[in-house]
């Protein structure tokens, strides 16, 4: 019998390359016209990323790590439960950008982009802000002019204008917040209505949680709790703690120690709290209704500090990071006591010459461009 | 209601005919995985023979035993795993044209198998290889390909595989 084969419907084509992974498809690009065509496509990134999303083998972790040279690193590993498979790549820069480096901060990822603060100098803003796709190693420069202000940075994306958005919160009291719409490319000032004036954030060692089209954040309002802004209608407002998770008091040096804060937990708003004895996690199941608040984890932490939730597997378990001694970070599963549990990174061939100090993010490889197109 | 108690009781068969002529006769509930039949039956266009002009017969062949096998009572979940990881060990064209048949048959559980099964064949491939699988002459000059090559050289390093299935 003679085999035959005809061309499958550009449907079929493009259904079997959204189940492929971003090098493959950037090799798959010369078969065709059309299949570069297809892979090109605004719509084709979009559905590309709905199925990386539920897959384990397009999440990646990244962290930043320095090395005697004083060039910056950073490492991707595959979650595979079996075995990490560390991926060493040095930051794309835009073209002629390039500047001497003294310190970064990686503040966000959202959608397989990552924002990255650069410093030349000890400044208290970044030198440069950039957006990056380390998985298609595109990235470009955000335009900032801001007054000297410790501040942190979100990123999100905004289903209604097809756009990622970037958000500024102030360590300050007073300071304004600033918005910036990627395809509008600049920042736009968010004035607070006067019950919100007083407010401001707790630590700028946090990160911004963004869910259901709003970053939240700890702070004081003027009392301590949640805070969130809203990209669709642009309003601030409080979402009340776990009534079981304790309230902080202090709000000189030593709210720097309390070991809090937000994060976003298989979709779900997440708060946490390390009391030095026990980690509490809790997750917000149905957004907005207080009280769907719902512990996640409550596991002894030995007196270690910085503990936070990095990643949910489809089995329960969580993927931790914590600091140890040195404050280098340590990436452990919530099956035990912090300490105790099972070690994921580093493994005793990773420590070496490499000095880690920056947070890991887990990030969906995807063909999302932080170029005007996406 | 009244047709869905009877249904119970009584089994209907369908009759698929594939593009080669050659018929199939297969029980009602088995056949409306499909739901292009599914639809067909239920607005009444299935009384007689029901001509499937996209899909040869031996692609009906492998969708049938596909449809037996997933509307069984009688398989459990481990059968059933098993039935796929053989089915998708067919040869990439063949999973290429049960690929078509389910998109045009709408069954969506075979077009999940098959499409996925198709991408794990594939993406250690090199573009030479999946031109042949696809059936594709390249529309690219040389030097325009070269130029894709070289805009991403990192795509195409690592150990590529060469063969056609």
């Amino acid at each position: 019998m003679v085999m035959e084969t005809h061309i499958p419907e550009e449907e079929i084509v493009m259904d079997i390359l959204s189940r492929l992974p971003v090098k493959t498809l950037f090799r798959f690009k010369c078969v065709s016209e059309s299949w570069k065509i297809i892979i090109s496509q605004p719509y084709f990134k979009k559905k590309h990323l709905n199925h990386a999303k539920n897959q384990l083998n397009s999440q990646k972790l990244l962290f930043a790590g320095s090395r005697r040279d004083k060039t910056i690193y950073f490492y991707c590993y595959s979650l595979s439960p079996v075995q990490l498979v560390k991926d060493r790549r040095s930051l794309d820069w835009p073209l002629n950008s390039e500047i001497p480096y003294c310190r970064m901060k990686v503040f966000a990822s959202c959608d397989g982009l990552f924002l990255i603060g650069i410093w030349s100098k000890p400044d208290d803003q970044p030198s440069l802000l950039l957006l990056w796709n380390p998985t298609t190693r595109e990235s470009i420069i955000i335009p900032h002019e801001t007054p000297q202000l410790v501040s942190i940075y979100g990123l999100g994306y905004d289903s209604t204008s097809d756009d990622y958005i970037l958000f500024r919160v102030d360590r300050e009291e007073q300071a304004v917040d600033e918005i910036l719409a990627l395809k509008n490319g600049s920042w736009r000032k968010i004035y607070k209505t006067s019950s919100w004036e007083v407010s401001y954030l707790l630590s700028s060692w946090h990160c911004l949680a963004f869910v259901h089209g709003t970053f939240h954040w700890l702070g004081f309002l003027p009392g301590f709790s949640m805070a969130s802004f809203n990209i669709s209608d642009e309003k601030y407002r409080e979402i009340p703690l776990p009534e079981t998770m304790p309230l902080m008091t202090e709000t000189g040096p030593e709210a720097f120690y309390f070991d809090v804060g937000v994060s976003v937990v298989e979709g779900m708003l997440s708060v946490f709290y390390n009391d030095e004895i026990t980690f509490n996690l809790w997750v917000m199941k149905n957004y907005g209704v207080i009280e769907s608040w719902t512990k996640l984890l409550n596991i002894p932490s030995n007196g270690i500090h910085f503990i936070r939730p990095i990643y949910k597997f489809s089995d329960g378990e969580m993927l931790l990071r914590y600091r140890d001694w040195i404050a280098s970070p340590v990436y452990t599963t919530s099956d035990g006591p912090i300490g105790l549990s099972k070690r994921i990174w580093p493994q005793a061939c990773d420590i070496g010459a490499i000095r880690i100090y920056e947070d890991g993010f887990i990030y969906t490889e995807s063909l999302i461009s932080p170029k005007l197109d996406h | 209601m009244a047709e869905a108690s009877s249904s119970i009781t009584e089994k209907f068969f369908l009759t698929l005919k594939s593009s080669d002529g050659d018929e199939f006769v297969l029980e009602e509930s088995i056949a409306i995985q499909s739901i292009t039949i599914k639809n067909m039956v239920e607005d009444g266009c299935s009384s007689s023979v029901i001509p499937l002009s996209k899909v040869d017969t031996e692609t009906l062949i492998k969708v049938i035993e596909y449809m037996k096998m997933h509307s069984s009572t009688s398989s459990n979940e481990e059968e059933i795993e098993n039935f796929d990881k053989k089915f998708v060990s067919n040869s990439i064209n063949t999973i290429l044209n049960i690929l078509e048949a389910a998109n045009f048959l709408d069954i969506n559980n075979l077009l999940e198998l098959c499409a996925e099964a198709v991408a794990n064949r594939i993406k250690n491939k090199t573009p030479e290889a999946v031109r042949k699988i696809f059936n594709i002459t390249s529309d690219f000059t040389p030097e325009e390909e070269a130029e894709i090559r070289n805009e991403t050289p990192w795509a195409f390093e690592g150990n590529l595989d060469h063969s056609l299935d």
